[in-house]
């Protein structure tokens, strides 16, 4: 939660506004092996650097330390600031990715390193609709035989007398054992009996169809009859979010108007104060509503899956990949891409590698816009969403 | 083109930094080459000098970014560094798959992020970005 601040302890907005002016530089520098632009600009270069080295003065100086061993800790985390530093003036790649790897350690965000089981094609593919939503529909190829032929004859089987939606038992579909892991698929059970019916899908032969012909289906049919469109989980948690913790962000913004601002450079973007002096709070404003109306992630910021949507086969149920306990609306440079960095390219030579290193979040957490705890807001369930739980799992109950 | 880039500016708090010079895309596509990175496709140099880098709900397309390493062509390819580099160029990115350009078949593909399948194959640019930012996805298919 953000708290109150002290009177006379002034935020640590020193340390955050350094931080994200040198993460963002220490990535840089990783990704930066031969690079014309800073080997022929040299005084823009330097200029970075001395711009790096004030920042870690206000990291150091604008820290209250409360005793001497806070003081020590302060004082270590400026030696592998300091480090880090040199190493991205060195450009020692392997050397920044360590430093990065203590800071996170410092700020209570440790890595955690496990074999990753691995979950199937087709189940990573329905915890991305139910994220995105009916966005797209599945490529041909990934259709089952029996409907990539039947597809072929679609219009010669329109003379054939129909069936009615409840002459389909979803059960007798395979795939339907992924789908009904999903509240928002088994919400939508008669759609799909609808869509089965209208598209004249012989009784006997649903059992061939797999998640890409059954989601292909339902899409169709939901933009033929021009059906509401499907709230995601990726919708459901920012509105979610935002029902709950919105004073909580709108101070988040008011006090780390410079953090942003600076994420907006980073961007290769500005705030023109100079004809619009309220373009900021427009800018606040304006994220703020369209996470409200549209359920939109806000500019700057991404949702970050703490529990690795390629790694949830350990879960017993493939929905809690989107359960808000497991998404975290965070900025995503530097700090979103920190995370999903150190998960493919520490550990794995190349993407392919099979090891799973990530920080492992609270479970509470639901907004990560700093190292600080004051820029980060936790998510303590309340009656509500204890309800919301109760129900979910009673359904899950009847359903099983 | 011009179609996608009115619809690419409309969309609602989306954020693109200044359109590209000639002479940064003659550095990027340099800096490319030396690190054997594929070559930024002609039409995406078409886009870039109208949308240079972009960013909506979750999606991302990349540019040049003279400032940093966050959504710049070159830096982000190379952070990423995919087994394939030298054939394959990711041009955007949303939370499961990249957009990428195969300039061995010089088409435009989707590719899951994890296991680097290919998911969706467009000869078109425009069709690969209203692709990977959901735009006109509203047909019916049968």
């Amino acid at each position: 939660m953000i708290e109150s601040t002290p009177p006379g302890i002034e935020l640590n907005l020193g340390k955050e506004l350094a931080y994200i002016i040198i993460l963002p530089k220490a990535l840089d520098a990783i990704s930066q092996k031969q690079r014309r632009r800073n080997k022929s600009n040299s005084s823009a270069l330097y200029e970075k650097l001395l711009g790096i080295k004030n920042s870690l003065d206000d990291l150091f100086i604008t820290t209250f330390h409360r005793n001497t061993e806070e003081y020590r800790h302060q004082l270590y985390k400026k030696i592998i600031t300091e480090k880090l530093i040199l190493n991205i003036a060195c450009g020692k790649t392997s050397e920044i990715k360590q430093n990065i790897e203590q800071i996170m350690k410092e700020e209570n965000l440790h890595f955690v390193e496990r074999e990753e089981s691995q979950i199937s094609a087709e189940e990573k593919f329905l915890i991305k609709t139910d994220f995105q939503g009916l966005s797209h529909y599945p490529s041909q190829e990934q259709f089952s035989p029996f409907f990539q032929k039947y597809i072929k004859n679609h219009n010669h089987d329109k003379n054939k007398p129909h069936l009615s939606p409840n002459d389909y038992n979803l059960e007798k579909i395979p795939a339907w054992k992924y789908f009904k892991q999903f509240p928002s698929f088994v919400e939508r059970s008669q759609t799909f009996k609808l869509a089965l019916a209208e598209f004249n899908i012989p009784k006997q032969d649903i059992k061939n169809l797999n998640s890409y012909d059954l989601i292909a289906i339902l899409k169709n049919y939901s933009v033929k009859h021009k059906l509401p469109p499907f709230e995601n989980s990726k919708m459901k948690f920012i509105k979610f979010f935002i029902k709950h913790h919105e004073q909580e962000l709108r101070d988040y913004y008011q006090i780390n108007k410079l953090v942003i601002i600076q994420a907006y450079r980073n961007k290769g973007l500005n705030f023109n104060f100079d004809e619009n002096p309220n373009a900021y709070q427009d800018f606040v404003e304006k994220s703020i509503y369209q996470m409200k109306e549209f359920g939109y992630v806000p500019p700057l910021f991404n949702i970050h899956h703490k529990y690795p949507v390629k790694d949830c086969k350990s879960e017993k149920d493939l929905s809690l990949a989107n359960a808000p306990s497991n998404l975290c609306l965070i900025l995503q440079s530097p700090y979103h891409q920190m995370m999903h960095l150190f998960d493919t390219n520490i550990l794995g030579k190349s993407i392919f590698n099979r090891k799973v290193k990530r920080v492992e979040l609270p479970q509470d957490l639901i907004f990560f816009g700093g190292f600080d705890k004051n820029f980060q807001i936790y998510h303590k369930p309340k009656e509500e969403y204890k309800t919301t739980i109760l129900t979910f799992i009673k359904q899950k109950k009847q359903r099983n | 083109m011009q179609e996608l880039i009115q619809k690419l500016k409309n969309l609602p708090l989306m954020l693109t930094a200044r359109p590209v010079s000639t002479e940064q895309v003659i550095h990027t596509q340099q800096d490319l080459k030396i690190n054997n990175i594929a070559a930024i496709p002609l039409d995406f140099i078409e886009l870039m000098h109208h949308i240079n880098t972009l960013e909506f709900d979750g999606t991302y397309l990349l540019g040049i970014n003279p400032r940093s390493y966050y959504l710049d062509i070159f830096a982000e390819n190379e952070m990423l560094n995919l087994p394939n580099k030298e054939n394959l160029l990711i041009l955007g990115y949303d939370e499961f798959e990249y957009l990428t350009y195969n300039q061995t078949t010089q088409c435009y593909q989707i590719i899951d992020k994890d296991t680097l399948e290919v998911l969706q194959t467009f000869s078109d640019l425009v069709k690969a970005i209203k692709y990977l930012f959901k735009i006109d996805n509203d047909e019916e298919y049968f």
